[in-house]
């Protein structure tokens, strides 16, 4: 008896959420609110090696600002820290620490390594992956002569044994065959500019870029226009925004003070 | 300056004209006085004694001291310490005069004075054993020597016995300090050239080794006992370092840090293996090395950790990051790891720092309350990647205080779609150095019509009559 009320209550409590989420959704459709799918496919999987690329020299922001909203989707969802190793090099971009809050980045948990050479830089990738201490591990690699199939896939293997992600920003120019799981290209993209008619300029909107995997284990190649949305720290499909202003409508009154 | 005993034995003398000596003897080799040399000649030296004893000082610019309070036993006794000391100097064909009194100031008189190449004299008898020396043995300046010496008080016995303070006040107060300290009335310090370890352990070899494979093998053989002697005081070191002696007189010292205090026997056995491996590939081993030893420094005591029911312990995860850490420091230098920490400033390349990790404060610091003093609640005003320095633009503004419309960077042109700022950044007053004047930055940031980001800024104000430039300082994602 108490079972079948029990039964009755969880059938009552279930048909109760989908009317909510019904409501939901048509409230949503009242509005026509620009829905925001989320990324169809799970990007970075634990200990997987992935290659980020920029599709050109001058996507090399996009393709770190990528690894940012790859590595604030990791710290969101573990603990601890990440190590982020980089080749000594004083011509290149420096990564400036008030910028990561952008990505919801706590910088302490970003301990850098500086090396001066390749062969440092792929060793201390590996142990880092090995030692059972770190989130997630990134190489920077804009110039590289020593990375090759041989060492992606040991990077690989020692990921896949430690279960920890690893992640490598190559140069635009890098060819070759690796041993990684992932592979992606970058490219920046035009950003849904917010234009108001008392401004010159429009104001910036959300980063976006064209994500494009170019290699992957079990999934097809694909590209994907993606945006970064600052407010909910997650990078999603970019929708075409509806046919509105995105601010309230400016007050005449001062319009006409201003041009008179 | 000086000369050898062969020379010597010849009839050369110090302070005899150069072509005297060559008629004395015609073989005579002649090398200019390099004080400089012979100081840093003197410094390997007392770096290669400190196999005897940790506590060791130079004394320039012919002197080498030793305490060697407590070491003797080790060889048996005094006379076989210094009999050891001076045959291996003999080996590096160095003459040497050995002198082990109670005091510096008495050493120093038996070594230069003393007929004999090795005087040892003991406590008691350092007043008796002094008396027969010249008043020059006082290590008092040539002068007041001699106008001692001048009135008939030729030994240091003769001035022991008379009044303090005639003497004083005739010969200055050098003379009596100087006498004191010989005499042990007075302290005198020995600063030794390298900090003295906490703990220490050595081994040496009967047969030289020539390769550092073996030292590593015999490192094994040092940590033990090592460590059993910071277990027992239950304390922990946060630098070791491991002296090679070569056969030829030379010693380098090889060293690890480690962050958090530690008496792991793998861990440092393990940074060593590393750091000799980096090590190997630049040192020369010489004819061998004939001792090897093991110090530990800053020493604290160290709490037990507490693990858990599960018997897996909560900071696994750091302790094993901190392992990390130490490696990487060791292997690639503590400037090499570091970690992000917020510095009061608005100038955006002076508000953050990267420090060693190895050096960061134990508290962290808050980067959130930093960032809202910086930037208040809007976080996205900061680029992710900066340039090294501001590289200036060409740039078309539409109105003289706006943002500009086109620009020119590294010799391509981009026009400007969205734009937003600017954000004024003034110099900080209390940080501007007297003579060059930062001028104020005007930042905007901005996208050009391909979807690239960029952090501007236009240096100098219109209305100050500045005139302003245009520079690149940084990328948004």
């Amino acid at each position: 008896m108490t079972a079948i009320k029990i039964q009755n209550r969880k059938g009552e409590k279930t048909l109760q959420k989908i009317q909510a989420v019904d409501w939901d959704i048509s409230g949503a459709s009242i509005h026509s609110l620009p829905e925001i799918p989320t990324l169809p496919f799970n990007l970075i999987k634990n200990g997987s090696l992935s290659e980020i690329l920029p599709v050109s020299y001058r996507d090399r922001v996009a393709a770190l600002g990528i690894t940012m909203a790859f590595l604030s989707a990791i710290l969101r969802k573990n603990k601890g820290s990440i190590i982020w190793c980089q080749l000594r090099d004083p011509d290149r971009l420096h990564l400036h620490a008030p910028g990561l809050a952008a990505f919801g980045i706590d910088p302490l948990r970003i301990t850098k390594v500086t090396l001066s050479t390749e062969k440092d830089l792929l060793w201390a990738m590996e142990e880092a992956v090995t030692s059972n201490a770190v989130t997630a591990v990134v190489g920077i690699l804009w110039s590289e002569k020593l990375y090759d199939f041989t060492a992606s896939k040991r990077l690989r293997l020692r990921a896949s044994e430690a279960g920890i992600p690893a992640l490598l920003v190559r140069s635009h120019r890098a060819n070759g065959t690796t041993a990684v799981d992932m592979r992606f290209s970058v490219a920046s993209h035009a950003s849904q500019a917010l234009s108001t008619k008392e401004r010159p300029f429009a104001r910036l909107g959300n980063p976006e870029w064209q994500l494009n995997l170019t290699k992957s284990r079990g999934i097809k190649p694909r590209s994907d226009h993606v945006r970064w949305h600052h407010e909910t720290l997650r990078l999603g499909m970019a929708a075409e925004l509806g046919n509105r202003m995105s601010q309230s409508p400016h007050r005449p009154a001062i319009r006409l003070l201003q041009t008179g | 300056m000086a000369a050898n005993q062969i020379s010597k034995n010849e009839g050369v003398m110090v302070g005899q004209s150069l072509a005297d000596a060559r008629l004395l003897s015609p073989t005579l080799k002649v090398a200019d006085h390099d004080p400089l040399n012979d100081g840093a000649a003197l410094k390997k030296l007392a770096h290669w004694l400190t196999r005897y004893s940790p506590w060791v000082s130079d004394a320039p610019p012919d002197g080498l001291l030793i305490d060697m309070t407590g070491c003797a036993h080790l060889f048996g006794d005094e006379m076989a310490f210094a009999e050891d000391l001076m045959h291996r100097l003999h080996r590096f064909g160095i003459t040497s005069r050995v002198a082990i009194a109670g005091t510096i100031g008495a050493a120093w008189a038996f070594c230069r004075h003393s007929a004999d190449p090795l005087t040892i004299v003991e406590n008691d008898k350092t007043a008796l054993a002094l008396k027969p020396y010249p008043i020059s043995a006082l290590r008092v300046d040539a002068d007041t020597a001699a106008r001692v010496t001048q009135v008939g008080l030729k030994t240091i016995g003769a001035i022991t016995s008379k009044p303090r303070a005639p003497l004083a006040a005739r010969y200055g107060q050098s003379l009596i300090a100087c006498l004191d300290q010989a005499l042990g009335r007075k302290s005198e310090i020995l600063s030794p050239i390298t900090p003295p370890p906490d703990y220490r352990v050595s081994t040496s070899f009967i047969e030289p080794i020539q390769h550092l494979d073996a030292v590593e093998v015999n490192l094994d053989n040092l940590c033990s006992p090592l460590i059993a002697a910071l277990e027992k005081a239950s304390v922990g070191a946060r630098r070791f370092d491991l002296t090679l002696y070569r056969v030829d007189g030379g010693a380098h010292t090889v060293m690890i840090r480690t962050s958090a205090l530690t008496a792991n026997k793998t861990l440092i056995k393990r940074l060593f293996a590393e750091k000799l491996k980096v090590f190997a590939e630049t040192y020369d081993v010489g004819f061998g090395i004939d001792q090897l030893v093991l110090s530990a420094f800053e020493c604290e005591r160290i709490g037990q950790t507490q693990s858990n029911l599960t018997g897996k312990n909560e900071s696994d995860m750091e302790t094993a990051l901190q392992t990390l850490l130490d490696r990487y420091s060791n292997r690639f230098g503590r400037e090499s790891v570091g970690c992000f920490i917020p510095q009061a400033s608005y100038i955006p390349e002076r508000s953050e720092r990267l420090v060693p990790v190895a050096d960061a404060s134990k508290t962290a610091p808050n980067w959130n309350a930093f960032l809202e003093q910086l930037q208040g609640d809007n976080h996205l005003g900061r680029p992710v990647a900066l340039l090294p320095r501001p590289e200036p633009i060409t740039a078309i503004a539409e109105v003289p205080d706006g943002p500009p419309v086109v620009f020119e960077w590294r010799r391509l042109k981009h026009r400007i779609v969205c734009a937003e700022g600017p954000e004024r950044i003034a110099p900080e007053w209390w940080a501007r150095p007297a003579q060059h004047v930062e001028p104020t930055r005007d930042y905007y940031r901005v996208e050009d019509d391909d979807g690239y980001r960029y952090w501007l800024y236009r240096q100098g104000l219109y209305e100050r009559g500045e005139n302003p430039h245009w520079f690149m300082h940084g990328f948004f994602a």
